[in-house]
C-alpha cells in the first residue's frame, strides 16, 4: 500500500565527539523538518535510541567512548533497535577512519566538511530506503490483520440552532468528512452527517452540522430535535423569521475586490445575511473595533502574506473573547487547518458551501456554552450518538500508526478504534490523530497519523510491549504465505509433470 | 450501473490531453467521454449513462444552462455528481449554476485528481443497489424512459426513501409530473424542500407545479422568494412574468417581463411571455407566429399550447390545432413532447384522419417510451374506426363475429 509523504516527523540521532559539532547540522535538519536529538558519545546514543526510538542515526566516527563501528555493533545487537539506519560521518577523512567504515554495511557513510545540499540528499535518501515511515514499522497487511476498521467519536447531539444540528463531540471533525450518527438508543435509525464546522469553547468542541446535507433515514429523528434555544429560553421565533443562534447576522466581507463584494451582498440579502465591506485587513479591524457584538462573522477572501496580517491579529486579541466573531478565510490550499477563531473554506467554492459556512459562524460557542450550563442537561436534546467511519488501517509503529479513510481528518481528534485485535493489542480504545496528508493523485485517499502512546510512557517501552506480537504475527503470516506459495509450485510442477502412464 | 464520466470541454482547452496525460485520470475506473460543444455532449448524453458530468468553462452561458438542464432531466438532482472546472467563479456564476443544484468547483490545476476521485465515488455509489443515489437515479432514469412500468419498479426499490432524503423526493415528484399527477408532485417537492432549503432545482419546480394547477398566489410566493437571492435569472423573471399574467395583474407581468427583457432580449423566455400575454388577449395569431422563436418551452407554457390546441380542434378548426401542434412539438422540452402528440392523435381523430391518427400514435409512443395504457387504448379505438371508416367507404358493413 502506498503511504503518503509527510506523514511522519522523522526523529534523528546525532552522535558526536564534541557536542558544538551538533549546532550547525542541528539547525539544517530542523529547518529541513526532521527532530533532531544530539548525543554525546556511545553511552547516550544507546540510552536516546531506546528511549526515542529514533528512525535514523548519524555517527561520527570518533566518539569520546568508542567509534562508530561500536555503536553499529550495539544497535545490531539489539533486537529492538536493529532496524534504525545508521550513517556513519568521518570528517577527518583519514584511512583509518574511512577503514572503520568499511568495516561495517553502514546504511549510508559521509566523508569530509558537510555540504548542506549533499548532505541533507544523504539523509533523505537514507530515510526513504530503510526508514520511510519509520524503522519499526509493520505494514498491518504483512502481520496477516483484517485491515478494515471502525473509527468512532463518542458525542451528544444537543438540539437544533437554527437549520443546523448541534452536536458535542470534544472532537473536531473535518469539512470533508462524512460520518455515519449512529444513536445509542436502536430504535433511531443512523444518518449521514455532513459539512461538519467546528466551534471551540476553551477545551470544549462542539460540531455543527447543515439539516439540509444530512442524509439516510435518520434525518427523521434529527429533524425534530428541539431547539437549542441561544436566547436562553425565548420564545420560539415566528416562522420565517430566522432562529437566534447567539450572534447578529452581519458579515465583515474583507476582498480588495468591490465588484465581488457588490455580487455577493446582492446574493446573500436574499439568504438574510448582511455584508459590509471591507477592503483591506485594516478596515476591517476598524469596523470590528467600533462594534464588535454588531457583527456576526468575518469573511476574508484571501488573507495575505503582509503586514497587514500582523496588525490584525494585534486588533482582534483587543477584543473580549465572548464578542470575537468567527472569521471564514478564503484558501486554496487543501486541508488547512482550523483554529479556534479561524475557519478555512477551500476556494473555488460553490454557494450553498459559503451560505451554510456564514450560518454557522453566527453561532458562538461562547453562547453555547453558557446556554447548555445554564439550562441544564435536561433542557437539551443529549442525545448520546456515536459519529462512525469506516477506515483500514495501513501499519503499526513505535508511536502508534497509520490509518487510511476517505477523508481527512483534523489533526489533535480523539477517535476511538474499532477493531477486534489492534485496540486490544495497542492497549487503548483512544488515539489521538496527529498528521494528516493524502496519497499523491488522490485526494480521496486520506492517510492519518495517530498516536497510542500514553502520554509520559517512554516509546522503547510502548513498542517493546507490542513488537514481539507483531514480529511473531508477521512470521506466521510470512510462513503460511511460504507454504501456500510452496503448495502452489508443486501443483503446478505436479500438472507440468504428469505421472507415467503405467500401461504404457 | 455502468456510468461514464463526461468531460465537457467549453474552454476548447487542451482538457482531453491533460486528462489523458495525467497518471490520476487511470484511477477513475470509470470510462471517460470528451466533447468540446454542447450538441455532441448532448448525443452522448442521450446513449450513455453519464455521470459525473465535468464542465470547463469560464463563465456562465446558455451551453451551461443546456447542459446543466439536460442532465437533470436525463439523471437528476445529483449535485455531488456535476462539477464546474473553473479556479475563480464569479459570484453570478455560483448563483446561476446553484439553481441547478451545483456547488462543487474544482481548480485547473487540480482537476484531474479531483475528478478522478469523484468518478471512484460514482463508481462505488452506482455499483452499490442498496445506496441512496442509486435508487434515486433509477427513479429518474425510469420517470426519462417514461416506462409506467419501470417507474413503479423503481419506487418500490426506493421503498421509503423519499421521506427522509431530498433527492428522491424530487425524482418521485418528477415521477408524479410524468404521469400527469400535479397534486402528488407539489406533495412531493414540498416534502423536498422541508429537507434541503437550499436546494433551488425542487424549489422552482415546486412553483412551477402550482402554477399549472393554478395555486398562482403560492406559485408567486415560490419565486419571489428565490428570485430573492438570485435576481438575474430570466428563467424565473419569466416564471413570475407568467405567473402575474395568470394573476390578472399585468402591471407586475410588465415588470417582470421587463427585467427578463433587459438580461436577454433574445431569450427563448422573453418571447414566450410576449405569447402568453397575446393569448390572453385572444390574439392567437400574433401569438402563433412567435413559436418559431421559442425553444426549450417549460410545462407551464406547453400546457397553454395543449389547452389552445384543444380548443381550437373541439371548436371545428382541426387542421388549425394541427399546424399549432406540429410548431409546439419542436419548440417544447423533450419530457413534453408525447403530449402534444397525444393532443395531435385526438385532433386528428376529430377531423375523421385515421391514418394520421395511427401515425401520431406510433410517435407518441415513440417518445413516452413505451405504449401506455391511455394511448393503448385510443390505439384500439382508432384501429376499430379506421375499419369501420374503411368498410362505410366500400358501402359495406362489418360482417357479425361468430363464436
Amino acid at each position: 500500500m502506498i503511504v503518503a509523504q509527510g506523514l511522519t516527523k522523522h526523529p534523528i540521532l546525532l552522535v558526536v565527539e564534541k557536542p558544538e559539532r551538533a549546532v550547525a547540522i542541528t539547525t539544517m535538519l530542523t529547518q529541513a523538518g526532521y527532530v533532531v536529538k544530539v548525543a554525546g558519545g556511545l553511552y547516550d546514543c544507546l540510552k536516546l535510541c531506546t528511549q526515542e526510538m529514533v528512525h535514523m542515526i548519524i555517527c561520527e566516527v570518533a566518539l569520546p567512548d568508542g567509534n562508530c563501528v561500536n555503536v553499529f555493533d550495539k544497535i545490531a545487537a539489539d533486537k529492538l533497535l536493529a532496524k534504525i539506519p545508521i550513517l556513519a560521518h568521518s570528517i577527518k577523512k583519514t584511512p583509518e577512519e574511512i577503514g572503520l567504515i568499511k568495516s561495517r554495511k553502514f546504511s549510508s557513510a559521509y566523508a569530509g566538511a558537510i555540504d548542506p545540499k549533499v548532505f541533507l540528499v544523504k539523509v533523505s535518501d537514507c530515510i526513504k530506503n530503510y526508514a520511510p515511515i519509520s524503522p519499526f514499522y509493520y505494514g498491518a497487511a504483512e502481520c496477516g490483520f483484517d485491515e478494515n476498521l471502525t473509527l468512532k467519536i463518542e458525542s451528544t447531539v444537543m438540539g437544533r440552532v437554527g437549520e443546523q444540528i448541534l452536536v458535542r463531540s470534544g472532537s473536531e471533525v473535518d469539512q470533508a468528512a462524512s460520518m455515519v450518527c449512529t444513536p445509542k438508543n436502536t430504535e433511531l435509525a443512523p444518518a449521514i452527517l455532513r459539512m461538519a464546522n467546528n466551534i471551540r469553547n476553551g477545551d470544549e468542541v462542539f460540531n455543527l452540522f447543515p439539516v439540509g446535507r444530512i442524509l439516510g433515514k435518520g434525518r427523521i429523528w434529527l429533524e425534530k430535535l428541539p431547539i437549542f434555544n441561544m436566547d436562553g429560553g425565548a420564545a420560539a421565533p415566528a416562522p420565517g423569521v430566522p432562529v437566534a443562534t447567539g450572534a447578529p447576522r452581519k458579515v465583515i466581507f474583507c476582498d480588495p475586490n468591490e465588484a465581488r463584494f457588490a455580487s455577493y451582498k446582492e446574493i446573500l440579502q436574499g439568504y438574510d445575511i448582511e455584508l459590509i465591506y471591507a477592503k483591506t485587513l485594516n478596515i476591517a479591524a476598524g469596523l470590528l473595533a467600533r462594534s464588535p457584538d454588531g457583527i456576526g462573522g468575518i469573511y476574508i477572501h484571501e488573507l495575505m502574506n503582509d503586514s497587514s496580517g500582523n496588525e490584525w491579529k494585534v486588533s482582534f486579541a483587543k477584543i473580549p473573547m465572548t464578542s470575537r466573531p468567527s472569521i471564514i478565510c478564503g484558501t486554496t490550499v487543501s486541508g488547512a487547518k482550523n483554529t479556534d477563531s479561524m475557519r478555512f473554506i477551500k476556494r473555488p467554492f460553490g454557494m450553498g458551501i459559503l451560505v451554510e459556512m456564514m450560518e454557522s459562524t453566527f453561532t458562538r460557542a461562547s453562547k453555547i456554552a453558557s446556554v447548555a450550563s445554564a439550562k441544564g442537561p435536561t433542557q437539551v436534546a443529549g442525545t448520546s450518538v456515536a459519529l462512525q467511519s469506516p477506515a483500514t488501517i495501513v501499519g503499526l509503529d513505535e508511536t502508534g500508526g497509520v490509518l487510511q479513510l476517505k477523508f481527512p481528518l483534523a489533526r489533535g481528534s480523539k477517535v476511538e478504534l474499532v477493531h477486534p485485535e489492534i485496540s486490544a493489542l495497542l492497549g487503548v480504545k483512544i488515539v489521538t490523530i496527529t498528521e494528516v496528508a493524502s496519497v499523491p493523485n488522490m485526494p480521496d485517499v486520506v492517510q492519518a497519523r495517530f498516536e497510542s502512546i500514553a502520554p509520559g510512557m517512554s516509546k522503547g517501552k510502548y513498542w517493546e510491549k507490542i513488537a514481539g506480537t507483531l514480529a511473531t504475527k508477521a512470521a506466521a503470516t510470512k510462513a503460511v504465505a511460504a507454504a501456500a506459495a510452496a503448495a502452489t509450485a508443486t501443483a503446478t510442477a505436479a500438472a507440468a509433470d504428469p505421472a507415467e502412464d503405467p500401461a504404457a | 450501473m455502468e456510468m461514464s464520466c463526461l468531460i465537457v470541454d467549453l474552454n476548447a482547452g487542451d482538457a482531453e490531453a491533460k486528462w489523458n496525460a495525467s497518471p490520476a485520470s487511470k484511477e477513475a475506473l470509470l470510462d471517460t467521454k470528451f466533447a468540446t460543444n454542447p450538441e455532441d455532449a448532448l448525443a452522448i448524453m442521450a446513449s450513455v449513462m453519464v455521470s459525473p458530468l465535468i464542465i470547463h468553462v469560464q463563465d456562465y452561458s446558455q451551453a451551461v444552462q443546456t447542459l446543466l438542464s439536460a442532465y437533470q432531466a436525463a439523471f437528476g438532482p445529483m449535485s455531488d455528481f456535476q462539477v464546474i472546472v473553473n479556479s475563480d467563479p464569479s459570484p453570478q456564476f455560483m448563483v446561476s449554476v446553484f439553481e441547478f443544484g451545483v456547488e462543487q468547483f474544482v481548480a485547473n490545476e487540480t482537476w484531474v485528481a479531483e475528478v478522478s476521485a469523484i468518478c471512484r465515488d460514482v463508481k462505488e455509489k452506482m455499483s452499490d443497489p442498496e445506496c441512496a443515489e442509486y435508487k434515486t437515479m433509477s427513479l429518474v432514469i425510469a420517470v426519462r424512459s417514461a416506462d409506467a412500468g419501470q417507474i413503479t419498479e423503481a419506487q418500490a426499490a426506493a421503498g421509503d426513501l423519499a421521506t427522509y432524503d431530498f433527492r428522491a423526493a424530487y425524482a418521485n415528484g418528477k415521477a408524479s409530473e410524468a404521469t400527469g399527477d400535479y397534486s402528488a408532485a407539489i406533495d412531493n417537492y414540498k416534502s423536498a424542500t422541508g429537507m434541503n432549503k437550499l436546494f433551488r432545482p425542487v424549489s422552482t419546480r415546486l412553483g412551477e407545479a402550482c402554477l399549472i394547477t393554478g395555486r398562482v398566489d403560492e406559485a408567486i410566493e415560490i419565486f419571489q422568494k428565490l428570485e430573492r437571492s438570485n435576481p438575474r435569472d430570466i428563467d424565473r423573471k419569466a416564471s413570475l412574468a407568467s405567473s402575474y399574467i395568470e394573476k390578472g395583474d399585468f402591471e407586475m407581468a410588465a415588470k417582470y417581463a421587463a427585467e427578463a427583457e433587459k438580461l436577454d432580449a433574445g431569450s427563448s423566455r422573453v418571447v414566450e411571455i410576449k405569447a402568453q400575454v397575446m393569448l390572453c388577449q385572444g390574439d392567437f395569431t400574433s401569438a402563433f407566429a412567435l413559436l418559431d422563436q421559442m425553444s426549450n418551452v417549460g410545462p407551464f407554457f406547453a400546457a397553454k399550447l395543449n389547452d389552445l390546441g384543444i380548443k381550437l380542434s373541439k371548436s371545428g378548426k382541426g387542421k388549425s390545432a394541427l399546424s399549432l401542434y406540429q410548431k409546439a412539438h419542436k419548440v417544447v422540452r423533450v419530457e413534453l413532447k408525447y403530449k402534444i402528440t397525444l393532443n395531435a392523435v385526438l385532433a386528428c381523430r376529430r377531423l375523421g384522419d385515421f391514418d394520421m391518427a395511427l401515425k401520431y400514435v406510433a410517435r407518441c409512443a415513440r417518445e413516452y417510451g413505451s405504449l401506455f395504457p391511455k394511448l393503448a387504448k385510443i390505439k384500439e379505438t382508432l384501429e376499430k374506426e379506421r375499419a369501420e371508416q374503411a368498410l362505410a367507404k366500400a358501402g359495406t358493413t362489418p360482417p357479425t363475429q361468430v363464436g
